[in-house]
């Protein structure tokens, strides 16, 4: 039981959460506490089960039992759809981009719930679908000249170098000003140098809002987080900021084998 | 030329804070837009500009003529629909031929038992159409590819034998008969009923144009395209696949219900004969010939579907074949060029058009060289 204080300062709480699929028990009651204005790691081996995480925590996995609280509410039934009306946003792992839509495009999908003009009046070409659109619109460009992406406003995703696809794809999740933003997987595929400056980026934007990070590159992980919870087949088998993390012989051993240093 | 903006801009790029960004409601609601710029006001000036220009034009053509040009008009409002829902939404219909059918009887149901003027005949046609969309919208939803294409051709292969089977109601083999409308006396006596299909034909079309360039231009339209791309990435986003779905499925019934009215009425005649699988697959071709997803490339479309098959016939008969042969010379024709218009224009005629106008640009601004 977590105490009153805590669920009040909390953006995120997933509470004993547990997801079977058919007989593997792909999270094993996975408690996890996030906060707005810190950068929350989760990392664990292949298939340790935080990719389902972020699935149950956005509603694309229903968990078998377990409790999810967003900004101090149970969330009972949670749709993806819903997410970004709570101010919540996601990246997914890959890219995760419209192919066939220019970049500015993409990161206007990204504000979809900021505006409520319905598909009939759309349809009719009312006034208020002009100045919506214009107000998505300067939005987004600004999102986009934040992420130094202003060069490729009308260019399509696939015709860019994989780092600015995954800025736009960043960019896209942060128009709503999102109050709290999952990234899984950010820094894959990108060179060192980019992987320091997506580092920067993210601390940069946990001042404003929690982020929820699933990372593979511990040198980024140990840099950005506050608190890291350690995964290993779907069981939370660490948690504690990145000091902690790294002299947590449990953790070591989770990952023996495996290609990481931590 | 843009890859030195590429590595140019990392390094300025060590974006440390940003803020947030404020949804200043208050502001936007103060924009206020001049009267032309509001998509409903500049439409309509646009299109009733179109119409009356069309009208003149109409006028000093033959009575032949404006039936031709009557004759294209409802493929070209079923190729809308179809395009919308395919190059928009990315979902496939081989069965818009079968919702042109439920528009054509809705009408003639309408117009047999009613008194109601034409106008509300058609928006009866088209509203019948558009739930009747929405509830196979909702089937389509849950359907994807081959899935999609397979109900889809059920309903283009079954719909029809419910004429021949309710025969007292939908009048079997031989369908209903439609009365075409006189034109009203204020056109005067020399206004003849080609001019005058021609003419509601011509209206129906600027209605549906205005409709479709609104859908794309708006947020519906961007959800729509988002949808097609990426449905967790949509989802993600806010956007509900489902719903978005269903109204895409929706319109684009609506739009073909419309054009299978006005097919009823130029033809002056619905039966089941006129709504085979044939049609819903030509409509596919002509979708794709035309440009799918664009705005013209159903009029370009619609015109190759309802001509060529004529300049083909019209050719072989010139040829004084055996009746057999000719048929499928004709046929045969048309499937080559087919296939020709595919292999020069894969993004179909809009596409030529647009690129070898793009490149017209780029030349006269001197960034293509020769
Ligand atoms: N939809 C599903 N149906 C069945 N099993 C699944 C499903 N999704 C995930 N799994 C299984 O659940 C376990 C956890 O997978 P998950 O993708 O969450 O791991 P991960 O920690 O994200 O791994 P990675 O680091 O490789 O991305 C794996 O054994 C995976 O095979
Ligand atoms: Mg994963």
């Amino acid at each position: 039981m977590m105490s009153n204080s805590i669920m009040e300062n909390s953006t995120l709480i997933a509470d004993e959460v547990t997801v079977r699929f058919g007989g593997l028990v792909a999270l094993d009651r996975v408690s996890l506490n996030a906060n707005l204005g810190e950068v929350h790691g989760v990392i664990g081996p292949n298939g340790a089960g935080k990719t389902t995480l972020f699935n149950v925590l956005c509603g694309f996995v229903k968990p078998s039992s377990g409790k999810l609280t967003y900004f101090g509410n149970e969330v009972k039934t949670l749709r993806p759809e819903q997410l970004s009306k709570m101010g919540v946003s996601r990246t997914l792992q890959g890219l995760g981009l419209f192919s066939r839509m220019t970049v500015l495009e993409n990161v206007m999908i990204g504000g979809t719930s900021l505006t409520k003009v319905g598909p009939f009046r759309s349809l009719l070409g009312a006034g208020a679908t002009v100045t919506e659109e214009a107000r998505i619109k300067d939005l987004a460009l600004s999102v986009i000249a934040d992420l130094g992406l202003s060069p490729f406003t009308k260019r399509l995703p696939p015709s860019l170098p994989y780092a600015i696809q995954k800025k736009v794809a960043l960019a896209r999740a942060l128009v709503l000003s999102p109050k709290f933003i999952l990234l899984d997987e950010p820094a894959s595929g990108l060179s060192n140098v980019e992987m320091d400056e997506l580092g920067d980026l993210i601390l940069g934007l946990s001042k404003n809002l929690g982020v929820l990070l699933v990372e593979h590159h511990m040198d980024l992980v140990m840099r950005v987080c506050s608190t890291i919870t350690v995964l290993d087949f779907g069981r939370v088998i660490a948690n504690g900021n990145p000091s902690e993390i790294r002299a947590n012989p449990i953790v070591t051993q989770a990952y023996l084998g495996e290609d990481v240093t931590i | 030329m843009e890859e030195s903006t590429i590595s140019g801009e990392s390094n300025e790029n060590l974006v440390s804070e940003i803020p947030p960004k404020q949804l200043d409601q208050a502001a936007s609601e103060k924009i206020k837009l001049p009267l032309w710029r509001l998509p409903l006001i500049r439409n309509c000036g646009i299109g009733i500009v179109a119409i009356a220009l069309f009208f003149v034009i109409s006028g000093h053509l033959s009575l032949y003529r404006n039936y031709q040009l009557a004759e294209v008009g409802p493929y070209i409002l079923a190729l809308l629909g179809l395009s919308l829902l395919v190059g928009q939404n990315g979902q496939i219909s081989i069965g818009h031929g079968a919702l042109m059918a439920i528009g054509a009887w809705t009408f003639a149901l309408f117009q047999l038992h009613t008194k109601l003027p034409l106008a509300v005949l058609l928006i009866l046609a088209t509203l019948v159409t558009f739930i009747f969309g929405s509830l196979l919208g909702l089937v389509a939803a849950r359907l994807r590819g081959p899935y999609l294409a397979g109900t889809t051709l059920a309903l283009a292969l079954g719909l029809p034998d419910i004429a021949t089977r309710y025969r007292s109601l939908f009048g079997g083999y031989q369908g209903l008969q439609i009365t075409q409308p006189s034109p009203p006396a204020f056109l005067g006596a020399t206004f003849s009923a080609q001019q005058y299909l021609a003419v509601i034909d011509m209206i129906c079309i600027v209605i549906g144009i205005i409709i479709f360039a609104n859908l794309i231009r708006s947020k519906t339209g961007r959800n729509m395209r988002a949808v097609r791309d990426d449905e967790i990435a949509s989802r993600i986003s806010g956007i509900s696949v489902q719903k978005t779905q269903v109204f895409a499925f929706a319109v684009s019934a609506g739009a073909a219900g419309l054009g299978g009215a006005l097919l009823a009425l130029v033809s002056s005649n619905v039966s089941p004969g006129a709504f085979t699988l044939t049609l819903s697959i030509s409509l596919l071709a002509g979708m794709v010939i035309g440009g799918t997803g664009t705005i013209a490339g159903p009029i370009w479309g619609a015109f190759i579907m309802v001509y060529v098959p004529q300049w083909a016939t019209t050719a072989t008969e010139k040829l004084n074949l055996n009746q057999g042969i000719a048929a499928n010379l004709s046929l045969g024709l048309y499937g080559v060029l087919l296939i020709v218009i595919i292999l020069l224009a894969p993004m179909g005629i809009q596409g030529l058009l647009r690129s070898g106008f793009s490149k017209v640009v780029l030349r006269r601004q001197g960034k293509l060289s020769k």
